[in-house]
């Protein structure tokens, strides 16, 4: 059973996603989970209007710069706990750009899977797009058939990775989409608790470093 | 829908569905007979991460993991 306490993060959780679509490039979001529990394991799933019928986050509909142009985007996201069963964190995550609500291609996604075991980065970008240059230099006797688009680009990993506000902010800042007015403010918002939060988990997985960087700025610990 | 409605509009509701175990895998073959996929598929797609879709991706990204538990 879900705890008041993993709901109420859930909640916040989903509404801040929410808000930041809905104040920035998007309209009448409604960002649902669908939640299940075995054993000591949480496992929430997240999108736009995501239930146990669809079980997958619907795309929302984005204002292109261009007028007579449409612009898609899926943000998906599963949450679990961590090995200690404290933290919920983001296990999964899918940010996908696309030209129509059912395309199966679009422009891009970045893709995030927790430790992954393949070798492939935890978090990647994809661009569906050809490249010449690519296609000379693939070696067809080992990765025949592969295309550009099949390419993962390491985006910073599980502590550095881009958040969502950067991919918001990305099709702003290139004109693709519409923003509202004061997105920036939103943007910056969001960013900031990402990054925070980013840290404090980086800290607490590393106490070492933690108490290497009070030592040499000299800053007093619990006990001083 | 203006920053203030939308603040309003987040208030207090609840947006978690909870799911028995049972309701849980029989919702996700669902999804993933939609997509003409199994399971097995699927997670061979992500190990491979090579999607037949972006909406495969996506799905994986729900339910990935889930029916190993």
């Amino acid at each position: 059973m879900i705890s008041d306490k993993l709901r109420d993060r859930t909640n916040k959780f989903a509404k801040e996603i929410q808000a930041l679509l809905n104040c920035t490039i998007a309209s009448h979001v409604q960002v649902k989970a669908v939640a299940l529990s075995k054993g000591d394991d949480r496992l929430f799933a997240l999108g736009h209007l995501l239930d146990k019928n669809t079980m997958t986050a619907q795309r929302l509909r984005l204002r292109p710069c261009l007028e007579r142009s449409e612009l898609w985007m899926d943000v998906s996201f599963q949450l679990r706990l961590d090995a200690e069963r404290e933290h919920l964190m983001v296990h999964k995550s899918f940010f996908g750009v696309f030209g129509g609500q059912q395309d199966k291609r679009g422009l891009f996604h970045y893709d995030y899977e927790r430790d992954k075991a393949d070798g492939y980065p935890d978090a990647h970008l994809q661009v569906y797009a050809d490249s010449g240059l690519f296609d000379r230099v693939n070696n067809p006797k080992t990765d025949g058939g592969r295309s550009f688009a099949q390419l993962h680009f390491p985006v910073g990993g599980k502590r550095f990775r881009p958040c969502l506000e950067d991919v918001i902010e990305f099709l702003i800042v290139e004109r693709l989409v519409q923003a509202r007015d004061d997105y920036e403010k939103i943007l910056e918002a969001g960013r900031e608790g990402f990054r925070r939060n980013q840290l404090l988990a980086a800290m607490r997985r590393d106490p070492g470093a933690v108490e290497m960087f009070m030592q040499r700025y000299g800053i007093p610990g619990e006990n001083a | 829908m203006t920053i203030q409605e939308q603040r309003t509009a987040d208030h207090d509701e609840d947006v978690v569905t909870e799911l028995s175990e049972e309701e849980f895998r029989e919702a996700a073959y669902a999804a993933l007979d939609r997509l003409g996929l199994t399971y097995t598929q699927l997670r061979d797609m992500a190990r491979r991460r090579d999607f037949s879709s972006a909406q495969a991706q996506s799905l994986w990204v729900t339910i990935g993991g889930a029916l190993d538990l």
